[in-house]
């Protein structure tokens, strides 16, 4: 059963330098407790996406296409139903745990409040929830803390009430926005590990926005790569790291350190910077640094098109 | 100079290069309200230096004959018409926004020698240093220093020069904290860590790398000092404690037309706008200059 | 908490006493004296004042005299008012001076806070641009300027309000000048509120609140409005101080019998123990409120209050 159907979504910011094309045509599906990951260099429209299917995007965008949650298109819905499905049916953790929570402001009512608004809980039983949601993402002496202020709780321990208060009433999708990156690699494993938990207790479905291939293989059964604002690889992940068809996903895999290859061969494979998004390249965006780019690819943009089956890629050349 | 130090103040310019001024310019210049506030500032001193040249009038000449005539009286020449000594309004406000203007630059510049040499020095020492010195700026700051530039005024008598002083003296505090604090944020920055790591000496490396890279925030700070500066004077003027007659300013001129404005409105209208408008063309000019420099908040 | 307040109160203590010792020593410093009238005294009667007000004895014996009474809370006597004492000249003024004063202050704040937080919600849009246009056009226009023409158009042309004067203190008494005194504080509070009411709606933490599906009524008042107010909150203290320096001038110009108006009376006649308990008492408040202010700012930020 699909929950999430994003179909030829585009987003475009106007600045003054000029209008920026951070996402272009780009489609994907997720079932009913499924989770992808979207992977990609910063600017390449992940967490653009995330923030159009919660409504979130800034002013100055706008955005064409379709995405339909739960049967209907988000796009289409107004501000006061949108409002309604945040936090509740959709909900978002952030990268940056240190200032996503607000600092004035008590753990029990920054969690509190998302129980009264959306599933109508008088206080003493938001509280009483609060502090249920407190135990299961593993917070040590649950009900002290929540009479802290964010200040005093660690890292990971406030990425930890972050990802309380996205699963406080039980939503249906939960993007994931570079969720371990701001953390110490040992608090990473253990996010990465509560969130596989919480992906079975809860039969929440799941986006993961990373640039890291190493979270997406722990996590996600599905992956999609990005590029310049398009999807240029996606199928299985295990299809992906094993048989990596588009050469920007082999330069990122090539990118991670490994102990088997000398550090020097790795960091030229991705040679040349991340393009500049209000002056894109003709034809493919990834041309310019591609390996083994020809003619061709500077002239037309490729489709993404099947090269076995559930596994596609936007390259001529494969 | 010698090699290396060549070497590094290439390394220091790179921050502050070309581009990051000519962007600079760029958004500035696309702000049409600081635009607008550069063309009317510019006319003003314009006017302000060779208008006066154009008069058959002095700012001093008292026509018992010709009181409170009321312009305009292109007859006559009072463009401004005259004031209750029958002198005229159009030189007078002229000659009145030479002073203000002139305490509003030479006192922007005390407060901004003393606070950048005290804010520098405080913050590139740092430490206890610093945290001496800006205990001081604190204990300062809190004194209500209107009050004792009125007091200064009484006591010494109005005195042109000691306006300059006075009030320059009161603005280095805004400068030093804030030159402190870009000071502290720029010391850890490769290129003075590298001068310091070869051994140049203190004073150079803040001559040549910490101001240059101050300025960028100085000349917002100071564009919006001249016009803070220009309003203690006439404050202090309307108190009757500025600029001694027969020379006048801009807060001297708004204090006499107000006293007469039933009868003679001109006399207030005419300085009160001159005053307003440039105040109004600095902080607009200072406002474009810090939203291009710092263009975060746009 | 304990810690905070004691190291804030010892700072605000140097600087009374530097206040203390800049204004008894710039007034002694005085080229001539204060019974230098039109007709000179005889010789006799002049030394039998000066030993009357303790001005021939030495200078620290002086000092230590002046700062001994003003730790007591008294300032001397008032020369030009030889019948009075500068605390019952500064307490006379003082209920008028007060009513005034506050009344700008609260007014200020209400209107300048509101503006600023309409001016941010509506960012880059009508709204936005008309505050900031209206707010630097206070700022640009000194009080002096406002108060004058703030009379000829509601009191000479339209005849609303009195154009200055003291009958009762009531409304229509304190409207003018309350309001005069009021603009550019509240034109400098408008643009600071606006300021970092933006900062705090592109902050992480109202990103968040936002993706919580709350009400945009919700995210502003309980997430955005407390932290937004914070540096509003720090700049009181030099607000309270521009309010104090303002009414000087608005006392003058409304001929309002308050504290300004004996001050700007006493520093032309230079009454100097009268200029100096002005100085001395408006300075104390300008100090004590902004270790008031420090105070309140730690106790609503818990980053603070924790240290």
């Amino acid at each position: 059963m699909t929950l999430l159907d994003v179909r030829d979504l585009s987003i475009r910011f106007k600045t003054p330098e000029g209008v920026v094309q951070a996402v272009e045509g780009l489609s994907f599906a997720l079932a009913q407790g499924g989770t992808l990951g979207i992977v990609g260099e910063s600017g390449a429209g992940k967490s653009q996406t995330a923030m159009a299917v919660l409504g979130l995007l800034a002013r100055n965008a706008k955005v064409s296409g379709s995405i339909r949650f739960e049967d209907r298109d988000l796009l289409k819905l107004p501000e006061s139903q949108l409002s309604k499905l945040r936090g509740n049916r959709i909900a978002m953790v952030f990268q940056d745990p240190m200032t996503s929570l607000n600092p004035y402001l008590r753990v029990e009512v920054q969690l509190g409040e998302v129980l009264e608004r959306h599933r109508g809980l008088s206080r003493s039983a938001a509280r009483a929830e609060s502090l249920r949601l407190m135990q299961a993402v593993h917070i040590p002496d649950a009900a002290q803390r929540l009479r802290s202020y964010p200040h005093e709780l660690s890292g990971g321990q406030r990425q930890r009430v972050m990802i309380a208060i996205a699963l406080a009433c039980q939503p249906a999708l939960l993007l994931a926005d570079e969720p371990t990156t701001a953390l110490d690699v040992t608090v990473q494993a253990q996010i990465l590990r509560l969130f596989a938990e919480l992906k079975k207790d809860f039969g929440v479905a799941m986006i993961l926005i990373t640039h890291d291939l190493g979270v997406v293989a722990e996590v996600c059964e599905h992956t999609m790569v990005m590029y310049a604002g398009r999807a240029v690889e996606s199928g299985a992940t295990q299809t992906l790291l094993n048989a990596p068809a588009h050469p920007y996903t082999r330069a990122l895999l090539e990118a991670r350190p490994r102990i088997d290859t000398p550090l020097t061969d790795r960091l030229l494979a991705l040679r040349g910077q991340p393009p500049n998004l209000l002056q894109l390249p003709p034809g493919c965006a990834f041309a310019p640094r591609c390996p083994i780019a020809v003619d061709v690819c500077t002239q037309s943009v490729p489709a993404l098109r099947s090269i076995e089956t559930a596994h596609l890629a936007a390259c001529i050349r494969v | 100079m010698n090699k290396v130090e060549t070497a590094l103040a290439v390394a220091a310019a790179a921050p502050v290069g070309r581009s990051l001024w000519a962007d600079a310019r760029r958004r500035l210049f696309a702000n049409r309200a600081a635009l607008l506030s550069i063309v009317v500032l510019v006319l003003m001193v314009l006017l302000i230096v060779l208008g006066p040249m154009f008069s058959p009038w002095t700012y001093d000449y008292i026509d018992f004959d010709g009181i409170w005539r009321a312009p305009p009286q292109t007859e006559g020449m009072h463009f401004f018409g005259t004031d209750q000594l029958g002198r005229d309004l159009f030189v007078r406000t002229l000659v009145g926004g030479r002073i203000s203007l002139m305490v509003g630059i030479v006192a922007t510049l005390v407060s901004l020698l003393i606070g950048v040499a005290y804010g520098a020095t405080a913050g590139y020492f740092g430490g206890r240093i610093d945290g001496l010195m800006m205990r001081g700026v604190d204990i300062l700051y809190a004194l209500p220093f209107m009050f004792l530039v009125i007091l200064l005024m009484v006591v010494f008598g109005r005195h042109l020069v000691l306006i300059f002083v006075a009030i320059g003296a009161i603005n280095w505090l805004d400068m030093a904290r804030i030159v402190r604090g870009q000071t502290l944020a720029l010391k850890n920055r490769e290129f003075v860590m590298a001068a310091r790591a070869s051994g140049v000496s203190n004073g150079r490396i803040i001559r040549r790398h910490i101001i240059p890279n101050l300025l960028g925030v100085v000349m917002v700070y100071v564009t919006l000092t001249i016009p803070q500066v220009i309003l203690v004077e006439s404050f202090l003027s309307f108190l009757g404690l500025g600029v001694q007659e027969p020379a006048t300013s801009w807060g001297a001129l708004v204090n006499e037309g107000a006293r007469d404005m039933d009868a003679a409105p001109w006399a207030l209208i005419f300085p009160a706008t001159f005053l307003a408008v440039t105040l109004f063309c600095f902080n607009f000019i200072g406002d474009g200059l810090r939203d291009a420099l710092d263009p975060k908040d746009r | 908490m304990l810690r905070l307040a004691l190291l804030r109160f010892a700072s605000a203590v140097p600087t009374l006493l530097l206040l203390l010792v800049l204004a008894f020593f710039m007034m002694r410093a005085a080229p001539g004296g204060p019974f230098d009238t039109e007709r000179s005294l005889p010789p006799e009667i002049l030394a039998k004042l000066e030993q009357a007000y303790h001005l021939d004895e030495p200078l620290w014996k002086q000092f230590a005299r002046y700062i001994g009474g003003a730790v007591q809370g008294d300032l001397g006597p008032s020369f030009q008012y030889s019948d009075f004492t500068v605390n019952q000249l500064i307490l006379q003024g003082l209920p008028v001076s007060l009513r005034v004063g506050l009344g700008a202050m609260v007014l200020a704040l209400f209107v300048g806070c509101a503006a600023g937080i309409v001016a941010a919600l509506r960012h880059n849009r009508f709204s936005d641009y008309a505050v900031m246009t209206l707010a630097m056009t206070g700022m640009s226009i000194p009080v002096f300027v406002i108060a004058p023409l703030l009379i000829l158009l509601f009191a000479v042309t339209l005849g609303w309000l009195p154009a200055g004067g003291w009958q009762d203190g009531g409304l229509r008494d304190m409207a003018l000048p309350v309001v005069a005194l009021a603009l550019p504080q509240i034109a400098i509070l408008a643009r600071l509120m606006r300021g970092s009411m933006i900062e705090v709606l592109n902050s992480n933490y109202i990103r968040t609140a936002r993706a919580k599906g709350l009400a945009t009524r919700t995210v502003i008042l309980r997430h955005a409005l407390r932290p937004a107010l914070m540096p509003v909150l720090s700049y009181l203290g030099p607000a309270s101080a521009g309010i104090i320096t303002g009414s000087v001038v608005i006392e003058q110009i409304f001929g309002i019998p308050g504290i300004g108006r004996y001050f700007v009376q006493a520093a032309l006649n230079r009454d100097y123990t009268l200029v100096m308990g002005v100085v001395v008492f408006y300075g104390t408040l300008i100090i004590l409120f902004n270790f008031l202010v420090d105070m309140l700012y730690g106790v609503l930020d818990p980053r603070v209050r924790a240290e």
